[in-house]
């Protein structure tokens, strides 16, 4: 078990690196010369030139990303070096802020919009994925399973587009003043405006969402439902709930956790459409601003975030995976 | 008797897939979905020719009234105009041309790439198969609209050109990113299959490692490859849908669902003119949807462990 957790601890730690080496050199190769875009608009290149070498951009890419792993000048009074403790991303130029600071702040509204919406999603389709399964082909599941369709052929851009359409254009022109544009509230400021801000986002995601799980649900719950352990309860006389609920559902869980931890790992790493939409300042619109306005060091840093959330999410899922079939053995 | 004849999946099997596929009424319905799309997007300039419109004309004299709002119906538009007076009917004629096109592209070039990688790491497993695997989970890990963000900013030439054809850049983001699913499929049949006796016997028999990847293991992947390209191609089509919506796909003046549903909203014209935003939305979601049942019910059919 402990050894089985080192080499799967040593393989993300491989593979956290091969993402942060691509994604650095397409960032040095897509946004040429930040300093460049850093200098005033009619900047003689002297002008730019002292600002590239002021900012260790002059630098070959090896030795600059020496300096992104291991530290080199500090920008601004801004250590860099990731592998430094405690570790920097380095220094966001547009910003002029540290970019791991940068991250850090948005982090709570991506988090919001992330956890809020799992917990929807998971509820919502894991009460109808298995009562689908009560009479296959029936009514109910024949009905669940066409609104799944639909809604799985739903972007996720598009039902946010319409949602901000029908809940917040429509209802507000019709006098309904329930929902906000956009924007976003801490949830220790006020729990209440928190959640009125995120429920058109969170909306957005779980119809999708619920598109996909609901049949996964279905479908890992009617296949354990054949097997002994689910007779052996039926025959001793436990009723319908009991079984799917405590029984089958408890049985089919690793196709849904494997499932849940990655579409969950990829909205924590920046749901970009929905925050873009929805004007939610969290980890995904920063990136997309850093990526229109070329702030390179910024959009290496939330790579680097959403690979690292991505993976170290993955790998805890299947860690539980793994000590629940231990368990049961 | 070579391989081929005694392989379970044809010609037998095709033929009564193709029945079982028939009496799918479900199957059927989206059969219908998509051939009506494909016959709608080739017919696309000749319904223009009709009309009269060009997806890219403007009609600002006729289109777009006193106090610049698009109209909503009328000479000849039947679901209105643009902010600039273009027909949208015609144009969302046009966006079905691109997302087709930009869709089986995209999802067939993953393919390629995914067999290739699949037959390798599966066939040949050792190191690999676990370099191969560690380039899965590097894909895996990418956040792909950002990277997408990334790329365009690296297409962008001075002046507001762009290096390469959007479209070529949009096939590229969408293969690179969704090739692994079928990589994963492959290594699975093939590790299966490499296992069965007509294969050890053609490596017994010593048979060159190509042809018998090529000849005995290929065509036992067929059924999975095409029940995943079947999958992957909606998710894809989604996908372009969402680069342009983003800024970072297809380009005006061509006409891309995720395109005009972003133009709709950035102009907000949609608020006197809902067909703007509606009627993209509306074919996106009937392009994928056919997508989807077609998919799933050929899934239901063909892959084997799948059932219902």
């Amino acid at each position: 078990m402990t050894r089985s957790i080192g080499v799967r601890a040593l393989r993300m730690l491989l593979t956290i690196l091969l993402v942060t080496l691509v994604a650095f050199l397409l960032t040095k190769v897509a946004y040429a010369n930040p300093a460049r875009s850093l200098a005033p608009e009619n900047a003689s290149p002297e002008t730019v030139a002292q600002i590239a070498a002021s900012l260790g951009l002059d630098e070959p890419w090896w030795v600059q990303l020496r300096y992104f792993l291991f530290g080199g000048p500090a920008i601004k009074g801004v250590r860099t070096g990731l592998f430094t403790v405690p570790p920097s991303l380095g220094y966001s130029f547009r910003e002029q802020r540290p970019v791991l600071d940068l991250i850090l702040e948005k982090i709570p509204v991506t988090a919001s919009l992330a956890i809020g919406a799992l917990v929807i999603w998971m509820t919502i389709s894991i009460l109808s994925g298995v009562l689908a399964t009560r009479r296959p082909q029936g009514l109910f599941d024949r009905a669940s399973s066409t609104v799944s369709y639909a809604l799985l052929s739903l972007p996720v851009f598009v039902t946010g587009v319409l949602l901000l359409y029908f809940g917040y254009y429509r209802l507000t022109l019709a006098g309904i003043d329930v929902f906000p544009s956009g924007g976003y509230v801490p949830l220790t400021e006020s729990p209440g405006q928190w959640a009125r801000h995120l429920v058109l986002p969170w909306l957005t995601l779980v119809l999708y969402e619920v598109g996909v799980f609901q049949r996964v649900v279905r479908g890992a719950v009617l296949d354990v439902s054949s097997y002994d352990f689910i007779r052996t309860a039926r025959a001793k006389g436990a009723g319908w709930w009991r079984v799917s609920f405590g029984h089958a559902l408890p049985g089919a869980l690793t196709p849904i956790l494997t499932l849940a931890g990655i579409e969950f790992a990829s909205i924590l790493g920046g749901a970009i459409v929905t925050e873009q939409i929805f004007g939610l300042d969290g980890v995904g619109r920063l990136a997309v601003r850093a990526a229109l306005t070329g702030d390179g060091p910024v959009v290496i840093g939330c790579t680097l975030f959403a690979a690292v959330v991505f993976v170290v999410i993955t790998a805890a899922v299947d860690i539980v995976i793994d000590v629940r079939a231990r368990r049961a053995r | 008797m070579t391989a081929d004849t005694i392989s379970p999946s044809r010609p037998t099997g095709t033929a009564l897939v193709l029945r079982h596929l028939r009496r799918d009424r479900t199957f059927v319905a989206g059969a219908v979905i998509v051939a009506l799309l494909v016959a709608l997007a080739l017919l696309a300039p000749v319904i223009a020719a009709v009309v009269g419109h060009g997806p890219d004309a403007q009609f600002p004299d006729i289109a777009i009234d006193e106090s610049g709002i698009p109209i909503t119906g009328g000479h000849g538009f039947l679901l209105g105009a643009d902010a600039l007076g273009r027909d949208v009917f015609i144009r969302v004629l046009y966006g079905a041309r691109v997302s087709l096109v930009i869709g089986v592209v995209s999802t067939t070039a993953a393919m390629l790439i995914g067999v290739a990688v699949g037959l390798v790491a599966g066939y040949w497993r050792g190191w690999a198969d676990a370099v191969l695997s560690e380039v899965t989970n590097v894909t895996l890990a990418f956040p792909m609209l950002l990277t997408a963000l990334s790329i365009a900013a690296l297409n962008r030439a001075p002046g507001g050109s762009t290096y390469v054809s959007p479209p070529v850049v949009v096939v590229v983001i969408i293969s690179l990113f969704s090739w692994t699913y079928f990589a994963r499929v492959v290594r699975g049949v093939v590790i299966d299959v490499t296992n069965a006796n007509y294969v050890k016997a053609a490596i017994g028999a010593g048979s060159p490692s190509s042809w018998i990847v090529l000849r005995e293991i290929l065509p036992n992947t067929a059924p999975s490859v095409i029940v995943y390209w079947a999958v992957q191609l909606p998710t894809n089509i989604m996908a372009e849908a969402t680069l342009s919506y983003l800024g970072v796909g297809i380009r005006t003046p061509q006409a891309s669902w995720g395109l005009m549903i972003s133009e709709a909203q950035t102009s907000g014209l949609y608020v006197a003119q809902p067909m703007m935003l509606i009627a993209p939305c509306l074919a996106l979601f009937v392009t994928v949807l056919g997508f989807n049942i077609v998919s799933t019910r050929l899934r239901a059919h063909l892959d084997p462990d799948k059932k219902g």
